[in-house]
């Protein structure tokens, strides 16, 4: 089931056209872990070095996963924009797209297999790095303390951090990030991709828990008509529906 | 500390208790290197005019704004715990006012409950959480004793009641302190007596309460007309009335701890 790779298509062909204009670059690996907060990750204005994805520059943060291993690049991780100590300003836009290479996953374990994703990205907490991701809106906000800046904290870190975190699910195979903090615009473009993102994510959900799949009433009608895979994930879950009708009958 | 001294302000209509949680939370604040969030709990958002922070959102406009989202219609159909959790912390963050180490949160009209009662409860869960990166947290409740039914309520640790010098004053906080004992966890409880205006007030309130009386302070002309024009407390020059609540705040919140 490749539900996002026509997404992981568009999401390339932006990414060739930054790198193109000179406006991408691949991080190197951080140089170690950075601390994990806990749960008072709060950072105040007044402490703040660098403010991304505030909401009133902008901001998308998504995941898209595959079972393609070789659209992923592992463990790369691109930037298009300045880095937390480039930064010539004190906020910045950001787009954050995660990429998953995965395997074994059916189609009745898709919506799962998204929730467990997006379950990694809600828990990271690091130390003077507050981030908050509205799950419904795919967008994110960070403050970075001055501290953290002053002690050399990198996105690089934060991909570190999401590396661990993705790989400690038993089903992903390669992780790859890429960030945009060069402007709202192409942050905004991220943005429409998310929103596809999250209309696939939202009629996976749907499906899984309606037991009538009945889809002339359905407000994700054109989104399983454009992705076909969300349509053999329908047939699946049709057929166990009628597989478990039978056990019980 | 293991966590947050989490302090409320309650007591009868027209005691002051918007004026003690503002000139509180200003001392409290004091202290750089401490973290204040004050929560305006009463529907009027008095404290937010009193601390001179902006209303962008309440909590109540959160909750509205996620009823009709948490649907299939709204895209969020089927969500788990953790991206309600994750969406109301972004929305909370986004809707707390900051001043250097002071954050101010307003709560906005009383939950309902019925079909929303997950999201209330996740909630509840966020703001006890967002309490919790903070080093104390003044809650400036609503006038009587319904709001010790509120959730926003349950992890308090320092009950303040206020009181004028009137008997209803007192017994309104009595009755507040006997619902509240049943209802939270608190620590800590003490009465406070405001708008002193003769010698032999605090005497008379001691000798006819059972609570503890931690503090009291002068009727004050100057903060007086600072309520009736408007104006900030932040701005409330040196007196008596910061001199009260200094003294307040070292033997009732921070020796109490």
């Amino acid at each position: 089931m490749k539900p996002f790779d026509a997404i992981i298509a568009e999401l390339r062909e932006m990414e060739k056209g930054l790198f193109a204009r000179g406006l991408a670059r691949e991080l190197p690996p951080a140089p170690g872990p950075w601390p994990l907060a806990g749960d008072r990750d709060f950072v105040m204005v007044k402490d703040t070095a660098l403010e991304l994805g505030n909401p009133r520059v902008g901001s998308a943060s998504f995941v898209l996963w595959t079972p393609d291993l070789s659209l992923v690049s592992d463990n790369r991780i691109t930037l298009a924009g300045p880095d937390v100590s480039e930064a010539k300003t004190d906020i910045l836009p950001l787009g954050k797209v995660i990429l998953a290479g995965v395997s074994g996953v059916s189609e009745d374990k898709a919506p799962d297999l998204s929730r467990d994703l997006d379950a990694v990205r809600y828990g990271l907490s690091l130390e003077g790095c507050m981030m908050r991701t509205a799950s419904l809106n795919m967008r994110e906000w960070l403050r970075i303390s001055r501290e953290a800046r002053d002690n050399g904290f990198s996105l690089a870190h934060m991909a570190g951090a999401l590396f661990t975190g993705f790989r400690a699910l038993p089903f992903v195979e390669r992780v790859e990030v890429l960030f945009v903090t060069e402007s709202s615009e192409l942050v905004a473009k991220l943005y429409d991709l998310s929103r596809k993102s999250a209309r696939i994510g939202a009629a996976m959900r749907k499906m899984s828990k309606e037991m009538a799949l009945d889809c002339s009433e359905c407000e994700y009608q054109d989104v399983c008509d454009d992705v076909s895979e969300l349509s053999g994930m329908r047939e699946k879950l049709l057929q166990q529906k009628d597989e478990n009708a039978e056990g019980k009958s | 500390m293991s966590g947050p001294v989490i302090l409320s302000v309650c007591g009868k209509g027209g005691v002051g208790k918007t004026s003690i949680s503002a000139l509180l939370s200003r001392v409290l604040a004091e202290d750089p290197k401490k973290r204040v969030l004050a929560i305006d709990a009463d529907p009027a958002v008095g404290l937010a005019t009193a601390l001179d922070l902006p209303v962008a959102r309440t909590v109540d406009d959160i909750r509205n704004s996620l009823i009709d989202r948490l649907t299939d219609k709204g895209g969020g159909g089927g969500r788990d715990k953790a991206a309600v959790l994750a969406e109301l912390d972004y929305q909370l963050a986004e809707a707390l006012a900051e001043r250097d180490n002071l954050a101010f949160l307003a709560v906005g009209r009383p939950e309902t409950d019925g079909c929303y009662c997950r999201l209330n409860a996740f909630l509840k869960e966020v703001i006890a959480q967002t309490a919790g990166r903070f080093d104390y947290v003044v809650i400036d409740g609503e006038a009587g004793i319904e709001q010790v039914n509120r959730r926003v309520m349950e992890r308090i640790t320092h009950l303040l009641l206020v009181t004028d010098a009137s008997v209803k004053g007192r017994r309104v906080a009595e009755t507040i302190e006997d619902v509240a004992r049943k209802m939270t966890g608190f620590s800590h409880a003490g009465l406070f007596v405001n708008q002193v205006r003769d010698q032999g007030d605090v005497p008379a309130v001691m000798a006819d309460t059972r609570l503890t009386v931690v503090g009291s302070m002068a009727d004050d002309p100057v903060l007086h007309r600072f309520d009736r024009e408007g104006q900030s407390l932040l701005g409330l020059p040196e007196g008596p009335s910061l001199d009260a609540l200094r003294l307040l705040a070292d033997t009732f919140v921070r020796n109490a701890t």
